[in-house]
């Protein structure tokens, strides 16, 4: 299978042509790129948008960007799925692709097509990049990419993992970014090494095939890197390719568009923000950590991944991965559940659907809490099989018909939730909200009116329009 | 309170800062003009809670 991001552009353009545009006039990185995507946005349109001219931070042209990138149609065909699977098939497809990690292999720095263009010390050079500044208010020009790291040789278990995540990047200067780093395996990875007063180094990776996004959003455990997970997305080995200056054994991705090579500061600290976060709000300026790089190299004519935070984009590629872990949780409480959902409308987290069959009265609320396990939801609505769970209205009309408010709903209260919840009140928990719309099944509910389905088999509109 | 409106000593505009970053020497980074500038977190009135007008501003900016 191919990994690179130009051969995933040819599938679509192959497969899905309507969900793909190429954009050649000059756009400025600033507000205009994001603007674009939001116009479609507006019209409830998300195709993958395709730049050839961006303007870079010095007003350079002709600079590929691509936005829109990772919803669930399109990565379904490059899971090898129809492209209309997008519900539990798109869900069950990954539960077997993670099942079965992939050690990657590493390929010789001749053969690996990111080494195209390298540029280390003076030439770094970050201000040539067509970075874009999302949202009013945002800080500066920000990478929404992703940051790997290594657990370091006394890190016990994890020693020599490669960790991959998403991380916020902004723009400071020609060889410096600021992140935010919340507390995952990022932070811990950070930890071991100011530990010992040492700095980070880290890559960070600007682009890539969407299924090498979709494994650096998946959570595998400590001791599990994403590069395995990655490969079993792809079913085949993760190219990889020695690092130009983190050493031999730091490892990364050999089909890349652009990587920058650098460390983290852990004992160097700078003003970060404000940036426009998943959640689709403001996230504060606050202290960050500084990223100096060191070392910057690409394919020639390479396409900066960007990424549209807090819009369906980021709902729809962290979907997929939270609703797996939601699943697995459900099933290994021993509930029957039938499909589960993380809508759009809840940023893909803080709202939960889940569809269970009741044996007894009680499973409903066994449901809810293994639901509530994930950590992010803060309103989790359990529904029958006859509910529709990828339509919201469908969701609150069972709420609105079959719950009634202090009967079948529960606040759970002091949660751990994410530091990233504008509603979060504490520094760290949130409180949980459920709601069992499901029908009782031990007294008495009424029957939803319907047409008797032989009638509607039969009847066609064709036949009775002239 | 985790989190406060600033306003830019320069542009005037507002933008909201972490208390962690407020106290801790850095500079705050107007998003708007660019200014790096300093709050003197001794000498500003840092309350508790915005007044009734101050709050009324902080909803119309999108709160």
């Amino acid at each position: 299978m191919a990994q690179d991001l130009q051969s995933y552009v040819n599938l679509i353009k192959k497969e899905l042509p309507e969900k793909l545009l190429e954009i050649n006039k000059i756009v400025k990185p600033k507000f205009e790129v994001c603007a674009l995507a939001q116009k479609f946005e507006d019209k409830k349109e998300y195709p993958t948008l395709l730049f050839t001219n961006v303007e870079n931070l010095r007003g350079e042209p002709n600079n590929k960007l691509v936005i829109n990138l990772t919803f669930r149609d399109r990565l379904a065909l490059a899971l090898g799925l129809e492209s209309s699977k997008l519900g539990m098939d798109f869900i069950f497809k990954l539960e077997k692709l993670f099942a079965h990690p992939i050690k990657p292999i590493v390929v010789s720095k001749a053969n690996a097509p990111v080494r195209q263009v390298i540029k280390k010390g003076a030439e770094v050079d970050l201000e040539s990049l067509p970075v874009t500044t999302h949202h009013e208010m945002d800080g500066g020009p920000y990478f929404t990419m992703m940051i790997v790291c290594k657990h370091p040789e006394w890190a016990g278990k994890a020693a020599g993992i490669h960790n991959v995540a998403f991380h916020r990047m902004e723009y400071k200067g020609k060889k410096e970014l600021a992140t935010l780093i919340t507390p995952l395996h990022t932070l811990s990875v950070l930890k071991s090494y100011r530990e010992r007063g040492l700095k980070c180094p880290i890559a960070v990776i600007l682009g890539h095939h969407p299924l090498f996004l979709m494994g650096a959003s998946a959570r595998p455990p400590m001791d599990r890197s994403e590069y395995d997970i990655i490969g079993g997305l792809l079913r085949e080995p993760l190219k990889l390719v020695e690092s130009e200056t983190l050493g031999d054994d730091f490892l990364v991705p050999a089909e890349a568009e652009i990587i920058l090579e650098g460390e983290i500061s852990t004992n160097e600290y700078v003003t970060e923000g404000p940036f426009g976060e998943w959640t689709g709000y403001i996230g504060a300026q606050c202290v960050g950590y500084k990223i100096n790089v060191n070392c910057m190299y690409s394919r020639e004519n390479p396409i900066l991944v960007d990424h549209f935070v807090g819009h369906r984009e980021t709902h729809e590629l962290q979907g997929g991965s939270r609703e797996l872990d939601l699943y697995h949780r459900l099933k290994e409480a021993g509930c029957e559940v039938k499909a589960v959902h993380l809508p759009s409308s809840g940023c893909a987290g803080f709202i939960a659907y889940v569809q269970i069959q009741k044996m007894v009265e009680g499973d409903q609320w066994n449901a809810a809490m293994a639901a509530a396990t994930t950590g992010l939801p803060k309103l989790i609505v359990l529904v029958d099989e006859d509910v529709d769970i990828y339509d919201d209205s469908a969701v609150l009309s069972a709420v609105a018909c079959i719950s009634q408010p202090g009967i079948h709903t529960q606040i759970i209260r002091g949660l751990r939730g994410s530091i990233l919840d504008p509603a979060m009140d504490h520094p760290t928990m949130h409180n949980l909200l459920v709601i069992d719309a499901t029908k009782p099944i031990d007294h008495f509910f009424p029957v939803k009116a319907k047409i008797p389905q032989e009638i509607l088999d039969r009847i066609k509109i064709r036949d009775y329009l002239e | 309170m985790e989190t406060r409106w600033i306003i830019c000593i320069h542009c005037k505009k507002r933008f909201y800062v972490k208390n962690d970053l407020l106290f801790s020497k850095l500079p705050l980074h107007c998003p708007f003009c660019d200014l790096y500038f300093c709050v003197d977190t001794e000498k500003e009135m840092i309350k508790d809670r915005p007044t009734a007008s101050e709050q009324g501003e902080d909803n119309q900016s999108g709160r």
